[in-house]
């Protein structure tokens, strides 16, 4: 295929994807799964969130748009060398990556540019969390969700599905859970709570004690937050994607 | 500096001579791609005015994130960096610049991060304090490896780390917490400013 025709091809597959909707999250408060020494429930603003993830051809659209973005021309500072290695090239996606699937292989930095793009941001961990905390589920409810995102945790699937596939929840917003990782703003907010006197680093930060802390249903956001505290905003990974936020006016 | 570091820094700097030797310059997404004055995005600089990061290339520096109604760590960090200063070769000092960014834009306006630099006496010539919007503050501190977190009590919880940068702007070095010797910060920054 010449490149033209590859270029118009992709152009098309990129153009039959609708942009993603969003949805309202009303305001409210979140309490961090490990608080602070003095930390107080977070209040949270109304907002919008993506409906779903970031799809490849809209990533695509974006490096299209912006090629200081592409797999080739990214300073090694803001994305590391596993940044889009899934694609067949800087604007070429391939077999491995499928257009309507979540763009993953990005780094912090790429999903925060990307938002900004658009006129949004990246969510906060507050909102984020706040989205994903399936208000008004019943404790069984709450239970079988919790069993699903460890499961999906504990093994990722190799294949990512496509975005928007699993069903919504309360706010009308998919695949929050069981698809992929996310970035959040604030990503680099996951401090472990360590006296950073001490050079420990980390070791006082229990699985078992944390849990013990609270609610043994948020486990996954234990994970979550020792996930965020471990992975570095240039790292490019497998399974961690974005959606973008946008606050409500 | 243990001795596996200093072994990863005598390889590096060994591997850096060999890259000069051979003439070999640095191409797109190489060192060059990792200075973090190539970060986008207006600041203030206290007692100055608006500038980009892209002007604090030139000189290496030792780069702080720190805010300055901190009652713990920082103030122990800006006077370990005074100290720093104070033990470099005089004529090392004039090659080195010192920049401060605060992690508590919202407090540490620009007027009080002056009123921070006269009380430390901090000399302009060679210390840059900076102000800039939340967003950027993440995008800089993600760029060294500094997390930070409000506590809820106008207090944060951050990363306690100096970190030594190139005249592009590039990472050499770090240094985390506040029980470790100064002497390695002094020689590694004294080495680089030879060198620029």
């Amino acid at each position: 295929m010449s490149a033209v025709a590859a270029m118009a091809l992709a152009a098309l597959l990129a153009a039959a994807v609708p942009a993603v909707a969003m949805k309202r999250v009303p305001g409210g408060t979140y309490l961090p799964f490990y608080s602070m020494k003095d930390e107080r429930p977070i209040p949270v603003a109304p907002f919008d969130l993506d409906e779903r993830p970031v799809t490849n051809a809209e990533y695509l659209e974006f490096v299209r748009a912006h090629p200081e973005w592409a797999r080739s021309r990214v300073p090694r500072l803001k994305a590391d060398e596993s940044y889009l290695s899934h694609w067949a090239g800087d604007l070429e996606l391939g077999p491995a990556a499928a257009p309507d699937q979540p763009v993953t292989f990005v780094s912090w930095f790429a999903a925060t540019a990307y938002c900004r793009d658009l006129g949004k941001r990246l969510p906060s961990e507050a909102e984020w969390e706040l989205a994903a905390s399936s208000p008004g589920a019943t404790a069984e409810e709450k239970a079988e969700a919790e069993r699903r995102v460890l499961a999906f945790y504990a093994r990722p699937r190799g294949l990512l599905p496509h975005a928007g596939g699993t069903p919504p929840n309360a706010y009308g917003v998919r695949d929050l859970y069981g698809v992929i990782w996310e970035w959040i703003s604030d990503w680099g907010a996951s401090v472990m709570p360590v006296d950073p006197r001490g050079g420990a680093g980390g070791q006082e930060f229990c699985g078992g004690a944390a849990v013990a802390s609270r609610a043994p249903e948020s486990y996954s956001t234990f994970m979550r937050f020792a996930f965020r505290s471990s992975v570095e905003q240039r790292f490019a990974l497998h399974h961690l994607g974005f959606r973008c936020a946008r606050s409500a006016p | 500096m243990s001795r596996s570091r200093l072994l990863r820094r005598v390889v590096v700097l060994a591997l850096g001579a060999a890259l000069v030797g051979s003439g070999c310059q640095p191409r797109e997404g190489g060192s060059s791609g990792m200075s973090v004055w190539q970060l986008e995005g207006r600041w203030t600089r206290a007692g100055d005015g608006e500038i980009e990061l892209a002007a604090l290339r030139g000189k290496p520096a030792l780069l702080l994130l720190f805010y300055s109604t901190c009652q713990s760590i920082c103030p122990a960090l800006v006077h370990d960096l005074q100290t720093i200063e104070q033990r470099l070769p005089p004529g090392t000092r004039a090659q080195l610049q010192f920049v401060l960014v605060t992690i508590d834009p919202e407090h540490d306006t620009v007027e009080r991060l002056a009123a921070f630099a006269r009380e430390k006496e901090l000399d302009p010539e060679r210390w840059t304090l900076l102000h800039g919007p939340p967003n950027q503050v993440q995008e800089l501190a993600a760029a060294v490896g500094v997390r930070y977190r409000a506590t809820g009590n106008g207090q944060f919880t951050h990363t306690a780390r100096i970190v030594l940068l190139d005249r592009d702007g590039a990472e050499r070095e770090h240094w985390d917490g506040l029980d470790r010797p100064l002497d390695p910060i002094v020689s590694a920054a004294t080495e680089l400013a030879g060198r620029s």
